[in-house]
């Protein structure tokens, strides 16, 4: 069996919309020997694994991860968290192999222009075997940059206006996923498609 | 719905098998002991891992409840918005001085107002007046581009609002309530204070 790529995922939606429960199941699906959250504050909903419909998951932990560990670091769930990004971003570009990478909130801490740390960290994800996922509250706070050079784009619903959407990307195939989400009669409705 | 974008199931393509990398022992200073440092994450490490776990949560936790003690976020908006005011409140009236100046100074719009008005009323008027008039309602339209031109956009918020949420939590700059709503509130009064300015 061929091994596949590693890929770079965009997840885009509005509070309260499930994004995490997603997370948490790509998570416990993932292949990779080491998955691996990012956040800016202990939030306390990824102290375990457990969602809406996997109840069991509250037992299964995800402890913290110090930027002291993260080159002995072999296998697990874990997370790191911490308000000088900067210096996660540092170890994690300089340490990080064969992991899940999540950048939970992304918003926070991604800004317009990505740093060089935060470019070697997008673009060098297949040499270091890491499939990324970059999370952001809607469109008009996702970083440009960042979904320009994501495989997948997931969606679930955001509070955007399609003028943006149209006016930010100008890819018709997001707007379409955008259309179709938005439509949908579940609030919790996830798509995902290849932008690249 | 019916939809020709091919979707992917995201949790089927992850589990698949990826090429996986050799990661280099780095040797450099930390807080464990030696004989922690080796390739596979021991049972000793992982207890290790989780006594310091506990402690650094209590204390982290403090740490960042004291720095989110207040909505980066909501701050940035007020700071945006502040900005917007400053702005808007410089370049209005410069940009209108400038046209005003372009279009011969404050006396000769005046006059260039009078005929328009002449123009409005209905009043006879000679064909200078007329051409007056014109040049009148072009120096108008121009103003209105202004205006809309030097306000925040849409765009130049989201493209603003990220880097500005970074900085305040950064830094810890809570724009609080009653900056917040003091901000609201210059926001209406400057719009009132160009007009009046530029009358």
């Amino acid at each position: 069996m061929t091994n596949r790529i590693n890929y770079v995922t965009t997840l885009i939606g509005g509070r309260g919309k499930g994004k995490t429960d997603f997370l948490k199941k790509v998570v416990q699906a993932s292949n990779l020997p080491k998955k691996l959250i990012v956040d800016v504050y202990d939030n306390p909903v990824w102290r375990d694994l457990q969602t809406h419909d996997n109840k069991d998951g509250a037992n299964i932990k995800v402890p913290v991860l110090t930027l002291d560990q993260l080159p002995y670091w072999k296998s697990g769930t874990y997370r790191i968290f911490g308000s000088n990004t900067d210096e996660i971003k540092e170890a994690i570009d300089k340490y990080l192999k064969n992991c899940l990478l999540i950048w939970e909130d992304a918003t926070k801490y991604y800004g317009t222009r990505l740093t060089d740390i935060e470019k070697r960290s997008l673009y060098d994800t297949k040499q270091k075997n890491i499939d990324a996922f970059y999370v952001f509250h809607s469109f008009r706070k996702t970083t440009i940059e960042v979904l320009e050079n994501s495989d997948i784009l997931t969606l679930k619903k955001t509070g955007d206006n399609r003028s943006l959407v149209d006016r930010k990307f100008e890819n018709p195939d997001i707007t379409q996923l955008f259309k179709e989400v938005k439509a949908h009669k579940d609030k919790y409705h996830t798509a995902s498609i290849f932008v690249n | 719905m019916s939809s020709l974008l091919e979707k992917v199931v995201l949790t089927d393509v992850l589990s698949q098998p990826t090429q996986t990398r050799t990661e280099e022992k780095e040797e450099i200073e930390t807080n464990f002991e030696p004989q922690i440092k080796q390739d596979d994450f021991s049972p000793h490490l992982e207890e290790s891992l989780n006594a310091i776990e506990e402690t650094k949560t209590e204390i982290e936790s403090e740490e960042e409840e004291e720095e989110l003690d207040f909505d980066a976020e909501e701050s940035a908006e007020s700071a945006i918005d502040i900005i917007d005011v400053i702005q808007q409140g410089i370049f209005t009236p410069v940009s209108f001085i400038k046209l005003q100046k372009r279009f011969g100074g404050k006396d000769r719009i005046n006059q260039l107002k009078a005929s328009f008005i002449k123009k409005t009323n209905g009043e006879e008027m000679s064909k200078e007046e007329e051409a007056e008039a014109m040049q009148y309602e072009v120096f108008d339209e121009k103003i209105k581009e202004i205006r809309e031109e030097i306000p925040f956009n849409e765009v130049d918020v989201a493209a603003l609002k990220p880097s500005t949420i970074k900085y305040c939590e950064r830094k810890g700059i809570d724009v609080n309530e009653n900056l917040a709503i003091g901000a609201g509130l210059v926001k209406v009064l400057s719009g009132r204070l160009v007009n009046i300015l530029m009358i």
